[in-house]
């Protein structure tokens, strides 16, 4: 029973995206061209789409299968180290262009290893010393992607 | 034939050149390694190596290209079976049945079954392309804007109707992928679309990001979740290495059908790699006897999109070779390779650089061979990643879909994007919408997009154009019946069931 209302909740969720979708497509400024369908066609097209499927979802939410998903509160509590490891990677962006690639990586996997339960000392540290040093050496150096070496250290 | 054997030879003695062994190999480590890691496709790769091209004779050029471009195959294979990420688009669609197989402890079949496969879809693809290539060029060319657009529609119906336990779901899931096709500037007109004024998505949302948002992220968060939980998912041994014989047999079928579906959707200008697998995958659940066994760790899934996205490799080739016609942008980029070198692709390129053509057909052999046997013993290598405690495997992964996002674009927004896409992945998961639907329908949206509009231009705004063609006809009939289908199935099967109880 939580699984469908939750699907229910879900298609209400779809259908107000749908229609900010929609909305999108017809505030689209479409250029007088040989073009029969103009950019707004096939968008709104789709929007109009998902506002059926989201319908139909909401008038017969499919039975749920064996494993049904943990729904509401338990759901949110089961996520607290998963939403741990997201702050992980959002604090990795926010830094890594001011940091540099190295030391934001270095402070990230040091994270994110505690979070999955490593020991900070000395493992975790040395883990996330030496997948540093290889991704950088791997990714910048062999394969020669540009990697952000930090505006602390005067770099761009 | 004489005279087929005649330029053959001919292809072997460049193919087999040490320098050119020797630059094969290369391609086909580089390729590997590329496929492996998440993030770098084909595309990346050869601009990566464009800068060593210069002053290079074509034919090693080509040769260097071709080997890389097997190998990111062979390689996107891997971590789509150990740890659910997709290393490429076509590899999409193994993730289905190669995870649940290393979930089951049979990661090292699915491996090698998938190596096998994709040496036997490429050995028997380049002989079709030795035989076929100019007429087969040439019925590609038959196919106009509006068969375009319904082999999109039957790829896309095909991957709905077999992913996922609820039909509303998967279709919401594939028209999600749809919608974020349409952010970026309008190619038709300029105009710019659901970019909410970030330049940085005028180009669009890549493919990449949302792969590994959707996938390595989401997974990640998954099992972070159910390890704290006490619910651990993944497999506690490695389990076998290699592939019973039974197994082999049980997806030779599948290989083979693979293999010629494959070649053909290949030699599609567009359609590539990632819509063959699918199509693939597709047939071969179709024509099983117990269908219900897909998507439960089931080998034909690996083995039949495997070696459909390495037949689609060499049918790849074929309109670029006999038509100077690049099919995908990894072969327009080796088309601009050949071009940078000198060499002026087209129908008169097999007789004025003979050992361009015969040595890059013959060098696909060569390549071929390389790859399996670096693979083979690579399965037993690749297996032990499952021996990482977990604790230690997913932050290198997240670390790795990190650098794969930011190394390829330089945009944080995309990192951002990244992250956002793991969230919706992470609740799609929860809640049985499947995820392979919503890459395709980001991989195709664009190319469908863009072919109805150019259908229509030519038909004067008429629709009728996609019934009144033939082929297209047949293509929307088929996608109808593939969304249909099962559900016909069931209810014959019931149908069975009930009448002799009465």
């Amino acid at each position: 029973m939580k699984a469908i209302a939750h699907d229910r909740a879900a298609a209400l969720a779809i259908l107000a995206g749908a229609v900010a979708y929609l909305v999108g497509a017809r505030r689209l400024v479409s250029p007088a061209m040989a073009d029969p369908l103009g950019p707004t066609a096939f968008p709104t097209l789709l929007g109009g789409s998902l506002t059926l499927l989201a319908v139909l979802l909401l008038l017969f939410p499919p039975a749920p299968p064996g494993g049904a998903a943990p729904a509401g509160g338990k759901g949110l509590v089961r996520f607290g180290r998963s939403g741990l490891a997201i702050a992980l990677l959002v604090g990795n962006t926010l830094t890594m262009e001011w940091l540099g690639y190295p030391l934001s990586t270095f402070a990230f996997l040091l994270g994110a290893l505690a979070v999955l339960g490593e020991k900070p000392w000395p493992r975790g540290l040395l883990f996330s010393l030496s997948f540093t040093a290889a991704l950088y050496l791997l990714f910048g150096r062999v394969l020669h992607l540009t990697l952000p070496v930090g505006t602390l250290f005067g770099g761009r | 034939m004489e005279e087929l054997l005649g330029h053959m030879a001919y292809g072997f003695s460049v193919a087999l050149a040490p320098v050119n062994v020797g630059y094969a190999l290369l391609g086909a480590l580089v390729g590997t390694l590329i496929g492996v890691l998440p993030g770098i496709g084909p595309v990346s790769g050869i601009a990566i190596l464009i800068p060593i091209l210069y002053g290079m004779p074509p034919a090693s050029a080509m040769i260097l290209l071709t080997g890389l471009y097997y190998g990111t195959m062979y390689g996107g294979s891997t971590t789509s079976i150990l740890v659910n990420v997709p290393g490429e688009a076509s590899s999409v669609v193994t993730t289905l049945d190669g995870y649940q197989m290393a979930l089951q402890g049979r990661a090292g079949p699915a491996l090698a079954i998938a190596a096998i496969g994709s040496f036997i879809a490429g050995t028997v693809s380049i002989v079709f392309m030795m035989l076929f290539s100019l007429p087969l060029a040439r019925l590609a060319l038959k196919f106009g804007p509006a068969e375009y657009f319904s082999l999109m529609v039957l790829g896309l119906s095909s991957v709905t109707s077999l992913a996922g336990a609820s039909l509303t779901k998967a279709l919401i899931s594939t028209v999600f992928g749809l919608m974020l096709a349409t952010v970026g500037v309008d190619l038709s007109t300029g105009t710019a679309r659901y970019t909410f004024n970030l330049p940085q998505l005028l180009d669009g949302i890549s493919f990449i990001v949302a792969a590994i948002g959707l996938f390595a992220v989401s997974e990640v968060l998954l099992a972070i979740e159910e390890i704290h939980a006490g619910e651990r998912r993944r497999a506690l041994t490695v389990g076998r290495i290699w592939l019973s014989w039974r197994e082999f047999k049980e997806s030779l079928g599948a290989i083979l059908r693979g293999t010629g579906i494959g070649f053909y959707i290949g030699v599609l200008p567009a359609a590539g790699a990632t819509i063959a697998s699918f199509m693939a995958y597709n047939v071969e659940k179709r024509l099983a006897k117990d269908p219900e066994a897909f998507g439960r760790g089931d080998i034909r899934g690996v083995a039949s999109p495997e070696s459909a996205n390495n037949a689609a490799v060499v049918g790849n080739m074929v309109p670029l070779l006999s038509l100077g016609i690049p099919g995908s942008s990894t072969t327009a980029l080796m088309l601009g390779a050949l071009m940078m070198l000198g060499v002026q692709p087209g129908p008169l390129l097999f007789q004025k650089h003979p050992d361009v053509t015969w040595g890059l057909i013959a060098s696909m052999y060569v390549s071929n061979t390389m790859l399996l046997i670096l693979n083979l013993p690579l399965v037993g290598l690749w297996v032990r990643i499952l021996d990482i405690p977990e604790r230690i495997l997913y932050p290198l992964i997240l670390a790795i879909s990190v650098i794969g996002v930011y190394g390829v674009s330089n945009s944080l927004l995309d990192l951002y994007l990244g992250i956002g896409f793991g969230l919706v992945g992470y609740y799609m998961r929860r809640h049985d919408y499947p995820l392979a639907p919503a890459v395709l329908g980001l991989v195709l949206g664009g190319i469908m997009e863009q072919s109805l509009r150019q259908a229509l231009v030519l038909s004067d705004g008429s629709y009728w154009t996609l019934m009144n063609r033939p082929l297209s006809l047949v293509l929307l009939i088929l996608a109808a019946c593939s969304l249909v289908a099962p559900y016909l199935i069931t209810a014959f099967r019931r149908l069975r069931v009930v009448a002799p109880a009465a």
